[in-house]
């Protein structure tokens, strides 16, 4: 069974590609968002972070989506516009030690 | 002695009529196509979409369009048809002394065992919907177990593809603990959350849970809760209403025990019967079949294969709502 995963990582409803909120998880994920009036999806970024209600207010906001296409580019990834932020994330950082060793 | 080639046309028209008298038994004994959709499809890979209420009726002015019906709301998954199946041998030596009785044995035996894998590899996908995210199942493969919205298949938090609305369909008793043993007090609890569903655009969308569905240890229990005139375990003489509410009680023993061993004797079902099929998917495009044997190999065994294609998965949640009984 397959399902559309992306979909349901980009709005927060699943931690990643293939792997569902456990049931503690993503009643965490509803609570911040009730609780800070934020929508599910950034709630999920929080709580991928590392997020919990005690110590959210102490945890980096994860980056926007434009950002993070931002650095990319400007790290070299090339990238489709459907790319997980997740994956970005990664290729960023790929990249960045990359450059860095290669001085 | 049907040992020659030419008695091989016999012989299969035999077994095919034992295969036939086992199957209508078999069929007959398998719970799980109760409650899954088991109709057969010819798509090897099977697109299911799941709504949470898409359906567009308004008031329209005077000459101006009616509102479109969209698919976009919905969350869909794709299953794929797997094959599985087995060969029943007849040896030479059954055939040389006319041993009917044991090749009689063989095909009815192998035909109830394939059912029964059928009808706990769907028992297992309930049994499996409490946590994770897939499971590996009786035939050695990573089977999921969560719902088209991404969460397992019994949450207190379903989501949707519209807003950050939520639903349940796991049993919780009167004072909100998730997961109950079976009671009076949890299955009252569970029709009410149920009947209060609404969907995610606002539309009061009641579930009837009509029936309930127990494991063979907690049958009596199940029977006294529901059919007892009176309130069961109390000495009051108030009537039961849960007596006609609760229109069945489906045994089903495979919830007994999950093929993985454990223990789940205490988990419990409820189900609205009229649209637990849109839950529970298990679509064949085809049904165990033994097909005549295509060659006599060196051994001169005749090999009848019996295989069928089959896949499980959950569909729309909100019709079969599932409690371990821990609680």
């Amino acid at each position: 069974m397959s399902l559309n995963w992306e979909r349901l990582v980009g709005q927060g409803r699943a931690r990643d590609t293939g792997i569902a909120w456990q049931p503690e998880e993503w009643e965490l994920v509803l609570a911040i968002a009730k609780k800070n009036s934020i929508t599910v999806s950034l709630a999920a970024e929080f709580v991928r972070k590392g997020a919990t209600l005690e110590n959210f207010a102490e945890v980096e906001p994860p980056k926007p989506r434009e950002v993070i296409e931002k650095e990319a580019k400007e790290a070299g990834v090339s990238f489709a516009p459907e790319a997980p932020t997740a994956v970005l994330e990664k290729e960023i950082i790929r990249k960045t030690k990359k450059v860095k060793k290669s001085k | 002695m049907a040992i020659l080639t030419s008695d091989y046309d016999t012989l299969t028209k035999k077994l095919n009529e034992w295969y036939n008298e086992a199957a209508i038994d078999a069929v007959e004994g398998w719970i799980g196509q109760q409650f899954f959709d088991v109709s057969e499809t010819d798509w090897q890979v099977y697109t299911y979409l799941q709504l949470y209420g898409a359906a567009k009726f308004d008031r329209v002015a005077e000459g101006a369009q009616l509102p479109v019906a969209t698919s976009v709301e919905g969350d869909s998954v794709t299953a794929t048809q797997r094959r599985f199946g087995g060969r029943i041998s007849i040896s030479k030596d059954m055939r040389m002394f006319d041993r009917y009785d044991q090749m009689m044995e063989i095909v009815k035996d192998n035909v109830n065992y394939a059912f029964d894998r059928i009808d706990q590899s769907q028992a297992d996908l309930l049994l499996n919907g409490f946590t994770s995210t897939s499971y590996t199942d009786l035939y050695g493969y990573s089977q999921s177990n969560v719902t088209p919205d991404g969460v397992v298949l019994f949450s207190a938090s379903h989501s949707n593809n519209l807003n950050s609305d939520v639903f349940r369909n796991l049993i919780r008793n009167s004072a909100g603990t998730a997961n109950p043993a079976l009671s009076r007090d949890a299955i009252v609890t569970a029709r009410k959350d149920a009947r209060i569903y609404k969907d995610p655009n606002g539309a009061n969308r009641p579930t009837i849970l009509d029936t309930l569905i127990v494991s063979a240890t907690n049958e009596d229990l199940a029977e006294r809760v529901v059919y007892s005139s009176g309130v069961q375990g109390t000495p009051n003489v108030d009537l039961n209403p849960l007596k006609g509410k609760v229109s069945n009680i489906v045994t089903w023993s495979r919830l007994d025990t999950r093929s993985d061993a454990t223990d789940t004797s205490a988990y419990w079902f409820m189900c609205d019967s009229k649209n637990v099929k849109k839950s529970l998917k298990s679509p064949f495009a085809q049904k165990p079949l033994m097909a005549p044997a295509t060659q006599i190999h060196d051994s001169l065994n005749w090999e009848y294969p019996i295989d069928s294609y089959y896949t499980i998965f959950a569909g729309h949640p909100k019709n079969i709502w599932g409690s371990t009984g821990v609680a």
